[in-house]
């Protein structure tokens, strides 16, 4: 028997609550039509984080980590609260105008700022912004953490084997830190650490996890470089096949899939999260009509390439809301939270997962995943 | 009284299919040329925009209370104004059409933009982006023609309140945005009886709140706060919403009922392609000559024409693509129709008058 989460890169709870909601009649007021932003505005003047809801942090720091790769400590606002080492948040960073948002976990330190690692991805958009542009003292927008990676939700266990593909090692980076600090994790779990990155300079934190490996004989480490169609292979030599174990995976969509599918095999518990690492490509051009899974508000209906995703939800008995039917009036827009689609209207893709669409003119160039307005 | 406009009721267009295709293609180019270019500069214009009508309404309303000192009361009364304006126009208008949905930022998301009138937003997208930019200037479907109020073109059924309405037409411009407010609720057909009270009921609502929210606002709550100088301030006020209520009106009503705007049957609709939909918009609207200023003014609505073709597109870009959408009207011999505002609004005065009168 085996365990999986995962977890999509957004989930509603994620979204700030904001310390005014501890306030009486703060909610009563916003029904009556007060904008939290219209204050935002005028406060954020003298207090650039400030926000009665939203979550601003202050680049305190941008430290290079490895080849291409940069660490960055923020510093949030009061709206950021009950993190937990595993945890993610999304971060997004403004480029050539279009804010841009991607998952990372971050390394809460003992001064409350937030450290995140970012990974410069050959033609990624904001990895690159994040880390060639990013300066000491710009202001950027976080969300409340998420995610059930975390030691009071994974499942109780002797034996963890961690397995990190490129960036995913950074939330078992702050799993392994609070394991070091806490004598009932440490002295009771025992942990293997599998790191795989494409080449050895890309490997983070390699002196900081020694240390702690060195002071705990409970953790060891094993690094490895990586060429994809390698992966399975390791994964399946290198993870303990120790019945009661868990396998905890966080890495690109494939590598976690991998992971899942070995651990499936061996009747291991499993968690995993795949990392959100760039805009997706529609690799398909082709013509022909194919038919894609659309996650409708909780509910999957299968669309072709061939029709606007409206009429797709009609056929199958939804009744989205919209008026003009062509890409006009904006009464049909949804958010897409995962996948890609095409417009009708221009032709243009949209390639970003949190991006809102015209369902009316949008037709789907690979599974979707979209939120009802 | 006065030769009449001709009539100008059209029920099919002088272009060919084939002419009409082309025409499409080509507007679709020049919307693919500025969509490849939106980016950082668009998005600092419209956030200076914001801070121009959050410096200039927090000014303004400093300004008033002290206005009991004349200038000080003329002056905020002004900068109030002009922040009331750019909110409505450059702002408000253009956010709720998606203009700036691409930057992805929550305060300028045209799907929750609240703006600064008695009218929700919700509903300005149901009237206007839908209704209005779909069906623009075709009889008894777009509902701006005359506001159902106002008869502007001799095709509509003359009443004999339309002999009052040269009087009246003032009254509403003092009090657009009141009219904007309840226009979705189609007031009319629910006293016919065509609209049941259960579906007025939650939009009835809706609207009720966001009227609540302006009149606190204005009315009470800052004057209020001015303590001893509750007049000046509530004048000022209302002062303000008086000329943005004026100023819209010239601009939305010279943009669509000047002496050569056309009025279109609905039969025109059937089979509607995209050539004929963009031709159609260019025939319906017209444009207001000036420079810069007006431009911003009016929300770049001065550019009605690009606007009709380009709703989602950045306003600020209307300018710079006019050159193009001129020369595609001479070459498919569409009437570009532009002309100064005292010129365009002459004209709806005319119109306004003139079909007080039946036909």
């Amino acid at each position: 028997m085996y365990t999986h989460v995962y977890i999509h890169a957004y989930s509603k709870s994620m979204e700030a609550q904001g310390l005014p909601y501890k306030l009486p009649l703060y909610s009563k007021f916003k029904a009556w039509g007060f904008k939290p932003l219209v204050i935002d505005f005028y406060l954020q003047r003298i207090w650039p984080s400030f926000s009665l809801e939203r979550i601003f942090a202050k680049v305190l720091s941008v430290c290079p980590a490895a080849s291409g790769i940069v660490t960055i400590r923020l510093k949030p606002n009061f709206n950021f609260k009950n993190f937990e080492a595993g945890q993610h948040v999304l971060l997004t960073s403004t480029v050539n105008g279009h804010r841009m948002t991607r998952t990372y976990s971050p390394t809460r330190l003992l001064d409350n700022s937030l450290e995140i690692t970012v990974k410069k991805i050959e033609g990624g958009k904001v990895s690159a912004n994040l880390t060639q542009n990013l300066k000491r003292g710009s202001m950027v927008e976080i969300t409340s953490p998420f995610g059930e990676m975390t030691w009071s939700q994974l499942p109780i266990a002797d034996h963890y084997d961690f397995c990190a593909g490129g960036v995913g090692i950074t939330p078992l980076r702050s799993l392994i830190h609070v394991w070091d600090m806490r004598n009932d994790l440490h002295a009771a779990r025992t942990i293997d650490l599998h790191y795989w990155a494409k080449t050895k300079a890309e490997h983070c934190f390699v002196n900081e996890l020694g240390e702690i490996a060195s002071r705990h004989s409970g953790l060891r480490l094993h690094f490895y470089t990586s060429v994809r169609a390698e992966e399975k292979v390791q994964i399946a030599d290198v993870i303990m096949k120790i019945h009661e174990s868990v396998v905890v995976a966080c890495g690109p969509r494939s590598f976690v899939h991998s992971a899942k599918a070995i651990a499936e095999t061996n009747s291991l518990k499993f968690v995993g999260e795949h990392a959100q690492v760039a805009s997706s490509t529609d690799s398909n051009s082709s013509l022909d009509e194919r038919f894609f899974e659309i996650n409708y508000g909780g509910k999957t209906v299968l669309a072709s390439s061939k029709k606007s995703i409206l009429e797709s939800l009609e056929m199958q008995g939804f009744e989205p809301v919209h008026a003009c039917r062509m890409g006009l009036c904006k009464s049909c827009t949804c958010m897409k939270r995962e996948g890609i689609t095409l417009s009708a209207k221009d032709q243009s893709y949209s390639t970003e997962a949190n991006e809102e669409i015209q369902i009316c003119v949008a037709s789907p160039r690979s599974p979707i995943i979209l939120e009802r307005y | 009284m006065g030769k009449r406009f001709s009539t100008q009721q059209v029920t099919k267009l002088h272009l060919t299919e084939h002419e009409l295709n082309s025409l499409a293609i080509e507007v679709e180019r020049i919307r693919a040329d500025v969509m490849k270019d939106i980016g950082e500069k668009d998005a600092r214009y419209i956030r200076r925009v914001v801070k121009a009508v959050r410096f200039t309404e927090i000014l303004g309303r400093g300004l008033l209370f002290f206005g009991f000192f004349p200038p000080t009361w003329l002056l905020g009364t002004a900068l109030l104004s002009l922040s009331k304006v750019l909110e409505n126009m450059e702002l408000g208008h253009n956010v709720i059409h998606g203009q700036y949905d691409w930057m992805k930022d929550p305060s300028l998301n045209g799907k929750t933009y609240e703006w600064d009138i008695a009218g929700t937003a919700a509903n300005w997208r149901k009237t206007h982006n839908y209704r209005h930019h779909t069906y623009t200037n075709v009889k008894d479907l777009d509902d701006d023609i005359g506001y159902g109020v106002i008869r502007l073109f001799p095709e509509q059924k003359w009443s004999a309140k339309n002999l009052f309405q040269p009087i009246y037409s003032v009254v509403f411009a003092i009090l657009f945005q009141w009219g904007i407010a309840i226009q979705e609720l189609r007031l009319g057909k629910v006293f016919r009886g065509g609209v049941p009270w259960s579906e007025l009921k939650p939009n009835l609502i809706a609207v009720l709140r966001k009227v609540r929210f302006q009149m606190l606002k204005d009315y009470v709550f800052f004057p209020l706060l001015a303590f001893y100088n509750f007049v000046p301030v509530f004048v000022g006020n209302f002062v303000a919403n008086l000329i943005r209520n004026v100023w819209t009106f010239t601009i939305i009503f010279c943009g669509h009922f000047t002496k050569e705007a056309h009025l279109f049957h609905r039969n025109i609709l059937k089979n509607e392609s995209k050539g004929h939909w963009y031709a159609r918009q260019i025939m319906g609207s017209a444009n207001l000559t000036g420079g810069s200023v007006m431009h911003i003014l009016t929300g770049n609505l001065s550019h009605q024409i690009e606007h009709h073709l380009f709703p989602d597109i950045p306003a600020r870009r209307y300018a710079e693509i006019s050159g193009r959408v001129r020369e595609l009207c001479a070459k498919y011999k569409i009437k570009y129709n532009s002309g100064s505002l005292v010129s365009q609004f002459s004209q709806v005065i005319y119109r306004i008058c003139r079909y007080s009168l039946p036909a």
